[in-house]
């Protein structure tokens, strides 16, 4: 009885360090793979709320990028959205895009209660098969990644971010 | 008895420490400089208004974190005890007080952090309040250049841990009256694979939300 339960406790111990390990450098070696890839902005296929399929090739080729990985019913987003209203004018010369993993009719009712619908420079992108959190390694929402006119990473932003702190990087 | 006694005071010092470490290091005004950079003032409001109404939690989880670090590092010891057959009677309270005087050794860290940037290091962030660890080894190294994920397990290679570390060595030695250094040994694989076991989860945890 004893020795069974030296052998069970064991077995159980080495399991759950094999897990860890194994799950901490899998994590390690996918983070590295993604911080890669996102040095530029890196293959996507999203559907636009008009059920377009909006892709890395429907970009804009001579604005900044601003990616905005958000869910409508999160406080931080709202928050940020609220502020991009507000800064509007001098987010003009910035493509934002929006990305939600939700349905479209609610992504579209969130753009329109914050006044950003049909607007020149920004899209909202349905992510319908949520692909966006791991092409991008998104955590968290707000999630902001804000690309230069030449396609290159200029800073990713975790949570909810001051829209100053983004225009002074432009 | 002398347990729960011990227990009541390791938590008032615990308290005293953060009380003392809040009011001299102006933790709120850290915290609200932060803020700034990230928020509006609108928001700001509002954040700290939650905080006012939860502030209590803070403090009411540490008789609970005490509890819990107390309750698994003694499960380490009795797992480690019966893996060596060296005692089939050791009530599971005799750990409890081992475990209880190592985490007195922690009380220290807290303090001379307090006095580190009160006395010694009096221009700070609230970064550098979170990831100074007295007498470690990441004190030596460029802290920026760091990942996140390996902040935890770079802390924890301190002298305050030895200190815990041999604290219950010396209680195991004394429970089990057997020679220092098979207690040393006793000691070595039943914490330091809980300690492992931790280090690797808070890795895990770390790489999974940043």
């Amino acid at each position: 009885m004893r020795h069974t339960l030296k052998i069970t406790i064991g077995i159980f111990i080495i399991g759950i360090i094999a897990f860890l390990g194994y799950s901490i450098i899998t994590n390690l070696n996918r983070k590295e793979k993604v911080a890669e890839s996102i040095k530029t902005i890196p293959h996507f296929s999203f559907k636009t709320i008009e059920g377009e399929v909006f892709s890395q090739l429907e970009i804009s080729k001579t604005k900044p990028k601003l990616f905005i990985y958000f869910n409508s019913s999160c406080d931080f987003c709202k928050a940020e959205a609220k502020q991009i209203q507000e800064n509007s004018d001098q987010l003009n010369g910035v493509q934002l895009l929006f990305v939600s993993f939700e349905d479209k009719n609610e992504i579209k009712a969130f753009a329109s209660q914050y006044g950003l619908l049909n607007k020149m420079n920004m899209v909202f992108l349905e992510d319908e098969s949520m692909k966006f959190s791991e092409i991008f390694d998104a955590k968290s929402i707000p999630f902001m990644l804000l690309y230069s006119k030449e396609n290159k990473l200029i800073k990713k932003f975790k949570g909810l971010t001051k829209i100053e702190n983004v225009i002074m990087l432009l | 008895m002398k347990i729960i006694k011990n227990y009541i005071v390791l938590t008032i010092f615990h308290f005293l420490i953060i009380l003392l470490t809040k009011h001299f290091l102006n933790i709120k005004e850290l915290v609200y400089g932060l803020y700034k950079e990230q928020f509006t003032s609108y928001q700001i409001v509002k954040i700290v208004e939650f905080e006012n109404k939860w502030f209590w939690l803070s403090y009411a989880i540490i008789p609970l974190i005490v509890l819990i670090r107390i309750t698994l590092v003694s499960l380490c010891l009795s797992i480690g005890v019966f893996f060596y057959d060296m005692d089939r009677k050791t009530p599971f309270n005799q750990f409890l007080r081992i475990a209880l005087i190592g985490e007195f050794v922690l009380i220290f860290v807290g303090l001379i952090k307090l006095l580190y940037f009160l006395f010694i290091k009096t221009d700070y962030t609230l970064q550098d309040l979170q990831q100074y660890y007295p007498l470690s080894y990441i004190n030596f190294l460029e802290i920026e250049k760091i990942q996140p994920w390996l902040v935890y397990p770079l802390q924890t290679i301190n002298l305050f841990e030895l200190a815990y570390f041999l604290v219950l060595v010396f209680g195991i030695n004394k429970l089990l009256k057997n020679k220092f250094w098979k207690s040393f040994e006793i000691t070595a694989v039943s914490y330091g694979t809980g300690l492992v076991i931790w280090i690797g989860l808070v890795m895990f945890l770390t790489l999974n939300i940043s």
